[in-house]
């Protein structure tokens, strides 16, 4: 581990899909916001590769997403001699992921969904996150994810970007 | 900011939002297309680039079509992040667009001209909503 070379950061990540919206092929798309102490370091906005049958799939598929780039982001401060204070938030809007992650002999049918959990799972184990649940209409991945409009719109900006000087 | 007595830090691409309006007003000409004025969001509302059937774009207009694209990833690379999603969305037509894609990322320039300096907010206690950590 390098040495560390000053004052620790601390992480949150914000992630979101939005289910089969593509009405052609019914892929989803992936959306990752994370933040380093308060200023956002990383935006993405993805159209997945598979496509599940269910929310619940595409959010896990997401969140498998999501803690690659953390995993990155943690190496590459790591090696900068940024030092990682606690573990990182992650917020997510579907309780059931919320649940599952937080169960450790979670069963899942689907191949794709178990190794998702599992790769999640073995992070969470590690402490290097933990899920958290953030309702749908403050979780701010969710601008990743769909075309905003109106008034929905402006209350997600007002706490991103803000316009002029 | 509006009412705010609190200052913080933030970074926006306006120089370069400015320079790439000047280039793609000029790359447009020839086609005979402008920009629109009075745009509130990137898209026009319920637009699916997926369920569009008009025709494909000729190569001159599609080599067009990808540096579009080319110029809005930069962008929002640089912290236009209201863009992110539309951009996405866009670029996965990039080998054979449409006529009505290159409409909607004309769209999208218009969008930012008309916000031209949205900035993106780094670090202040404007962003009090993240989760304080114990």
């Amino acid at each position: 581990m390098p040495e560390a070379l000053g004052l620790g950061v601390e992480l949150t990540m914000f992630v979101d899909a939005s289910h089969a919206t593509n009405l052609v092929t019914r892929q989803s798309r992936t959306g990752v916001l994370i933040y380093v102490n308060k200023a956002p370091i990383i935006w993405i906005s993805k159209k997945q590769n598979s496509i599940e049958t269910s929310s619940f799939g595409s959010e896990f598929m997401t969140l498998k997403t999501g803690v690659e780039l953390l995993e990155g982001l943690i190496y590459k401060l790591q090696m900068m001699g940024v030092p990682i204070e606690g573990y990182c938030h992650t917020c997510v809007d579907n309780m059931s992921v919320v649940n599952n992650m937080s169960v450790p002999e979670s069963v899942l049918k689907k191949k794709s969904n178990s190794i998702a959990y599992h790769y999640v799972r073995s992070k969470c184990a590690e402490d290097i996150l933990r899920i958290t649940y953030e309702n749908r209409k403050t979780n701010l991945a969710d601008i990743l994810t769909k075309v905003q409009v109106g008034s929905t719109k402006k209350a997600f900006w007002d706490k991103i970007m803000f316009p002029g000087d | 900011m509006d009412g705010d007595s609190h200052y913080t830090w933030a970074i926006g691409s306006n120089e370069y939002l400015i320079e790439s309006l000047r280039v793609v007003k000029q790359k447009i000409e020839p086609p005979n297309l402008t920009l629109k004025s009075k745009i509130t969001s990137a898209l026009p509302s319920g637009y699916k680039p997926e369920l569009d059937a008009t025709n494909h774009l000729d190569d001159e207009t599609t080599i067009l079509y990808m540096q579009l694209i080319g110029i809005l990833r930069w962008l929002v690379e640089l912290g236009r992040i209201d863009i992110c999603v539309e951009v996405s969305m866009m670029s996965s037509y990039n080998c054979m667009p449409r006529v009505t894609h290159l409409y909607a990322l004309l769209h999208i320039f218009s969008y930012l001209q008309a916000n031209l300096d949205w900035r993106l907010v780094m670090d202040s206690a404007y962003n009090e909503h993240l989760p304080e950590i114990e």
